[in-house]
């Protein structure tokens, strides 16, 4: 890949990836990082990406997040509980990302298995080989990460409302 | 797909929120992750030079990447906790090397890496079609999951260094009682990187679908007819006709092939003369014989309404690398285990007498339980308390649709981070079932 091609996909891109990864890490400063390390590893390992470009940077940015994911250290229970639900990372002071406090209050696996099922409207069985789950637990992940995130938006709309 | 108000709601502010970025410009901070061309092209020379001196005097840096796999686990005592291996085999210029094993419970976990030593570019960072390549077993190097050994194995990336074209991974084999003390771990081949194939079209012959010959119970006419077949596949015709009057399509492809095929049931449809589209009922993978394995398509149509079809593949080509790598392994017991015997409640179910295993790297749980039980716990998360939340992997070994009641289980719950037994008090499957360790 050359240097016009790495402004190419960079141009193109940007947005959707780290709208990605921000749902996939709720940390804006990590997504950063992850898309860059996505667009570096296009440029140095691959030649052209032809038409499969765009689900191969998916692919690619959605492995870097969770492996950052796996990295991370810990978070006690108590503060992934239902009290918690700030947003340990400030995008912008005047922007309130409520999808992203309540995708911070799932875990990285019911995140990539519900991003998967809405927005690419992936089937059960992929989601399931992605994951390495049955096809049974797989639905039951989505259908479950679903349901807490709704609710979770829900609420968050009857906050503002009062 | 049919969306609810569920689905619709969170579309919605997931789109909202992406249109809301403020997205600064990425491209400096990429650039500034790019070593210079130069300076690349010269480590590969080293990388090179050090595979070639590898192969002489075996895997001499195992620990080196014992150490690098600690990192990137981020785990407390990780590399303490494992059992260094260092043993190797290089086939067509990538090594295979087993740098850590050992046993926990009904579960064997081990570190590999899959390395380029020719820089070739044959390892990447989203190689992850190895799992279904990868076997361990008790007593055949050639051992399937059909043979008794490993009932279940999976592997996942814990990390690609792109210096060396290097890849980390851990590979969990679940085995129906304790793991042996030897695993044979061979690997034939890997997916890294893919072609895409969009809406490639194949000619139906409707009629020879519509009046083939009917089995003796009538219900099914399928018969071989050549076909089609979907280029950089390999994958052709194996069979066409009706099963219950339903149009159905059998498409082989070679499982040592240069390419795997993947194909979502969304990938495959079919289009009749006037423009309409038919999905795929359900997709069945059927093993064959030897290097042969197939797709099963039904189509909600009869072959005998259509004067004319055409069937349409969208999917991956995952790009394979064949070889043949393998390995004897000893599975040591891991230190710092801890084994219990537990009762776990899941309201109007209990398995009792259930035997837990901690371990620095995940916990086992297994026992015999009733089919009702089994399948609640067959879609829970593991949590372990003590160190907040997990996200544990189920590794499901013992079918639940067989015909008895009660059967013996084997679970492996694999932790993404290393985590020290002794500091666990209390595991959580799910959000309500508590597993007290005091």
């Amino acid at each position: 890949m050359n240097d016009a091609e790495l402004e190419r996909i960079v141009g193109l891109y940007s947005r959707e990836l780290m709208a990605r990864a921000y749902a996939l890490l709720c940390d804006w400063h990590e997504a950063e990082d992850a898309v860059q390390d996505a667009f570096a590893a296009a440029y140095l390992h691959r030649g052209a990406l032809g038409d499969g470009e765009r689900a191969w940077l998916y692919k690619v940015v959605t492995n870097k997040c969770l492996d950052r994911l796996r990295k991370q250290k810990p978070v006690s229970l108590d503060a992934l509980g239902d009290a918690a639900g700030g947003v340990s990372d400030s995008y912008d002071a005047g922007y309130s990302p409520k999808v992203i406090r309540a995708l911070e209050r799932l875990n990285p696996d019911e995140r990539a298995a519900v991003l998967w099922r809405i927005k690419d409207e992936l089937d059960y069985a992929e989601i399931a080989r992605r994951q390495r789950i049955s096809e049974a637990a797989a639905r039951k992940r989505c259908e479950r990460a679903k349901k807490r995130l709704a609710d979770y938006l829900r609420g968050y709309a009857e906050e503002e409302s009062k | 797909m049919n969306f609810d108000a569920d689905d619709i709601l969170i579309a919605d502010a997931l789109s909202d929120m992406e249109n809301a970025l403020n997205v600064p410009d990425l491209l400096p901070g990429v650039r500034a992750k790019l070593p210079e061309r130069r300076h690349r092209l010269r480590v590969y020379v080293i990388a090179a030079l050090i595979a070639a001196a590898l192969l002489i005097t075996g895997c001499a840096a195992a620990f080196g990447v014992l150490d690098w796999i600690g990192e990137q686990m981020h785990g407390l005592g990780f590399t303490e906790a494992v059992k260094p291996v260092e043993q190797s085999v290089t086939d067509e210029g990538v090594e295979f090397t087993v740098i850590a094993a050992q046993r926990y419970g009904v579960a064997a976990v081990l570190y590999v890496t899959a390395r380029d030593t020719l820089a070739l570019g044959r390892t990447e960072e989203d190689m992850n079609g190895m799992s279904h390549l990868v076997w361990a077993s008790q007593s055949n190097v050639n051992a399937s999951m059909s043979v008794s050994g490993a009932v279940q194995s999976f592997v996942r990336l814990v990390s690609y260094d792109a210096g060396t074209q290097t890849a980390a991974y851990e590979m969990t084999a679940v085995f129906s009682d304790r793991a042996p003390d030897t695993a044979n771990v061979s690997l034939r081949g890997y997916s890294f990187g893919y072609e895409q194939i969009k809406d490639f079209p194949i000619k139906i012959d409707v009629n020879a679908a519509a009046y083939g010959e009917r089995a003796p119970d009538g219900t099914e006419t399928l018969a071989y007819r050549e076909g089609g077949s979907v280029p950089g596949l390999d994958m052709h015709f194996g069979a066409l006709g009706t099963i219950g009057d339903k149009l159905t399509v059998q498409l082989c492809f070679r499982t040592d092939g240069e390419y795997t095929a993947y194909l979502p049931r969304e990938g495959v449809y079919l289009l009749d003369g006037e423009g309409n589209r038919y999905e795929a009922l359900d997709t069945w993978i059927l093993p064959f014989n030897g290097s042969n394995a197939g797709f099963q398509l039904t189509f909600d149509v009869s072959p005998e309404k259509l004067t004319d079809a055409t069937l349409c593949f969208t999917g991956d080509a995952e790009k394979r690398f064949v070889g043949d790598w393998s390995l004897s392994i000893p599975l040591a017991n891991g230190d710092n285990q801890r084994t219990f015997s537990v009762d776990i409640n899941m309201g109007t179910d209990v398995i009792e007498n259930a035997e837990l295993t901690l371990c620095p790297v995940g916990f086992s749980l297994s026992g015999t339980a009733g089919r009702a039980a089994l399948e609640k716990l067959a879609v829970l998360d593991g949590y372990v308390e003590s160190y907040g939340r997990l996200y544990g992997t189920l590794a499901e070994s013992t079918p639940y649709d067989g015909l008895a009641d009660t059967q013996k289980f084997s679970w492996f719950y694999l932790y993404y981070s290393a985590y020290p037994p002794d500091s666990v008090t209390e595991i959580r499957l799910g959000r309500d079932i508590v597993i007290s360790l005091d």
